[in-house]
């Protein structure tokens, strides 16, 4: 009696958070469900259209391909980068020397902020002509390229700014497991007469495959949702060449006002995150380490 | 207190604060008028306007300023969620489609119930809010004529004759404009031209060009800015930097508003803008003259105008009262406050026939007025921005000269005629 009652009240204080969520998320997710089956512009009554909105994608969406491959490209090249710079990171900041906080500070300030005025300073930065990134080569002799305005070197530069931006939270992560590792492990290679390289190798990387694996599905999810900086720095362009998935289904609900065939967009990104991270999960059996 | 009566005290708050979190009012009262604007009014030539009526009227008006990045969500939140306001600025782009869906009243009953004298007001600009079904669902204030802005200091410097100060086309066509921007330009230190940036450039140069639409046929199905008349145009435009070198590279021009910034510093001498710049030039430029002229002519010379559009949504909450406003804001005695704006030109006739520019440049204000005998605009379609979203990113191509103006339009062609569709 006296436990039911305990239970009663915990579910009574946690009962506004529920409502929030059924309220807030729950509902607008049955919501966007049910109008991806429909033709809506937000305005006028929905018309029931069944897989139609769906089929159109597949078959008669100029922009569809495009943009998913362009997601791709953004999300399998920002990726290694971003997590491979990120443990380059967290290797230099677990040096116990005078400062490292600062650099730790320093390589996070990015990652928290505010992706707008980033997108804006980086504008700059890659403006052809009086831009810092052409400057800086123009001394070494190379003359740089368009950047934002070409089709061939826009996606690699908005690249470059997501990975300058993103790389301080996998730092973080491995830094917080590199802090975990035993150094008796390092200890026990180093008489075994391993290499530094060896250490790494054997103690080090398979200690922080959890730590990956994280980082990989973060990563992934957070990359093909990217929209801010596109937003910001190329609206696209040039010629749909950083038209991303998120900004495609953005344009259409807001721009357009296919609201149905946005939310069958946002379906479908929905399907392809869920079977990748899935992916991702299963096959964690094959390189994932758990001591 | 006892944990019961506190855990309902906590529920009864949280439940109530989340209750009234839902559902901001947007409606009005009987004797007031919601009016939502991108644009912050205050201190402007509108809200002196709107006071004025408010005087007259004893109706108070509720302005909803709305940061444009975020207006269009707010303004389709508002219309979906059955509580517009009395009163809201439209994007001259959305007028026809959301007509189409019904969300916009038709203003047709009042203007016959007024007697109003519909040509007091400029024709073309009036006639935009007209339907195909008949309907009369938008309200336009005034309207932007692009005109060619130009140094004149920088002509005088270099010994270049001067554009024209009347609507004539008299030594003022498409080759006397290529081969004074071919003068104007100093290689490192200005630009002769630029054309290209206004996106009005698009339907302005093609008919006068010879072009009969323009970008979209008169029924809004057919793309024909990919015909050969109008693709010619384009390609003309785009030459002046691909084959001219005189005018700024379209890498260079990838962010808003660098074109009045470019001719306020002096680095273009001349350039295709909306009156909507007079104002930003006025208080930027310290160091030079500078003037106004038509565009130059071809088959004919003529230039595309933006309007200034409101709407009376059709479940505004009090709609006799947003349609009073409205008619005050086109009247003569409203069109003169908005005239002090400076950077449109208000839909009454004798208002716009009062333009000029005082002590302040340009000399020829009064081109903006006249402007209003010389106007054309892009047929409306169900879907003009999807169709933007198509073809304007496809031309990239051609304005960094990489491939010719006909090849990007033909490609996107199909694509965009089926965006057309709505």
């Amino acid at each position: 009696m006296a436990r039911r009652r305990t239970n009663l009240t915990g579910w009574l204080f946690i009962s506004p958070i529920v409502v929030g969520v059924v309220a807030f998320q729950f509902f607008p997710i049955l919501v966007s469900m049910a109008a991806s089956l429909t033709k809506w512009d937000g305005i006028s009554p929905p018309e029931f259209v069944g897989l139609s909105n769906f089929t159109d994608i597949f078959t008669d969406d100029p922009l569809f391909y495009t943009t998913l491959w362009n997601t791709t490209y953004f999300t399998l090249a920002s990726i290694p980068l971003t997590v491979g710079i990120g443990f380059l990171l967290a290797v230099l900041c677990a040096q116990r020397v005078r400062g490292v906080s600062f650099f730790r500070t320093a390589f996070f300030a990015p990652y928290v902020t505010n992706v707008v005025a980033i997108g804006f300073v980086w504008f700059w930065f890659f403006h052809p002509s009086d831009g810092v990134v052409n400057g800086l080569l123009q001394q070494v002799g190379i003359h740089g390229p368009e950047w934002l305005s070409s089709s061939t070197w826009a996606m690699p530069a908005v690249i470059l700014v997501s990975v300058w931006q993103g790389v301080g939270y996998p730092m973080i992560i491995l830094l917080a497991g590199l802090q975990g590792i035993p150094e008796m492990l390092y200890e026990s290679a180093k008489i075994d007469g391993a290499s530094s390289f060896a250490r790494v190798r054997y103690v080090t990387l398979p200690l922080l495959t959890p730590h990956f694996l994280f980082l990989l599905i973060t990563q992934f999810i957070s990359s093909f949702q990217v929209f801010g900086l596109i937003y910001v720095m190329t609206k696209g362009g040039p010629g749909h060449s950083t038209s991303v998935y998120i900004y495609n289904l953005y344009e259409n609900a807001f721009a357009y006002g296919k609201m149905g065939y946005a939310c069958a967009l946002a379906w479908i990104l929905f399907a392809v995150i869920a079977s990748v991270t899935y992916a991702q999960w299963k096959l964690q059996n094959r390189w994932v380490f758990y001591a | 207190m006892s944990r019961r009566a506190f855990v309902a005290g906590t529920l009864g708050l949280a439940g109530g604060s989340l209750v009234s979190g839902c559902g901001g009012k947007a409606s009005s009262s009987s004797d007031e008028v919601t009016f939502l604007n991108w644009d912050t009014l205050k201190g402007t030539p509108l809200e002196k306007a709107i006071r004025a009526w408010e005087k007259k009227s004893g109706t108070k008006v509720v302005v909803q300023p709305t940061p444009t990045a975020d207006y269009d969500t707010k303004m389709r939140t508002l219309l979906a969620g059955g509580q517009p306001p009395d009163i809201m600025r439209i994007n001259d782009d959305f007028v026809r489609g959301f007509s189409a869906r019904g969300a916009l009243l038709d203003l047709n009953k009042y203007i016959r119930k007024d007697k109003l004298d519909v040509t007091a007001y400029a024709k073309e600009s009036f006639e935009f809010a007209r339907q195909p079904n008949g309907q009369h669902t938008a309200w336009v204030l005034g309207y932007q004529p692009r005109l060619m802005f130009y140094n004149v200091d920088a002509f005088k410097e270099a010994n270049v004759e001067l554009p024209p100060t009347t609507w004539t086309m008299d030594g003022w066509k498409w080759d006397d404009f290529a081969d004074r921007a071919k003068k104007l330009t100093v290689p490192g230190k200005r630009w002769g031209a630029l054309v290209y940036y206004d996106t009005g450039y698009e339907q302005t140069f093609t008919i006068n060009h010879g072009s009969p639409t323009g970008i979209f046929s008169d029924d809004g199905t057919k793309f024909t800015l990919a015909g050969s008349t109008e693709s010619e145009a384009l390609q003309w435009a785009t030459d002046l930097t691909c084959k001219e070198k005189a005018q700024p590279p379209w890498s260079q021009l990838q962010q808003d508003g660098i074109d009045n910034q470019l001719f306020a510093q002096g680095k273009v001498a001349m350039y295709f803008a909306t009156f909507g710049a007079v104002p930003y030039l006025r208080s930027t430029i310290k160091d030079f003259t500078w003037d106004v002229a038509p565009p130059p002519g071809d088959v004919q010379q003529r230039t595309e105008s933006s309007v200034i559009v409101f709407t009376i949504p059709k479940a505004a909450k009090n709609p006799d009262k947003a349609w009073e406003l409205l008619k005050f804001l086109a009247s003569e005695e409203g069109g003169k406050i908005l005239l002090e704006g400076g950077q449109f030109t208000p839909i009454n006739n004798a208002v716009a026939a009062q333009l000029g520019a005082g002590d302040k440049s340009p000399a020829h204000l009064n081109l903006f007025g006249v402007a209003a005998k010389h106007l054309t605009a892009p047929n409306q379609t169900k879907n003009t921005l999807g169709a933007r979203d198509l073809y304007r990113p496809a031309l990239d191509d051609a304005y960094n000269c990489e491939k010719p103006v006909r090849d990007v339009l033909t490609g996107v062609k199909a694509q965009v005629e089926k965006a057309l569709q709505g």
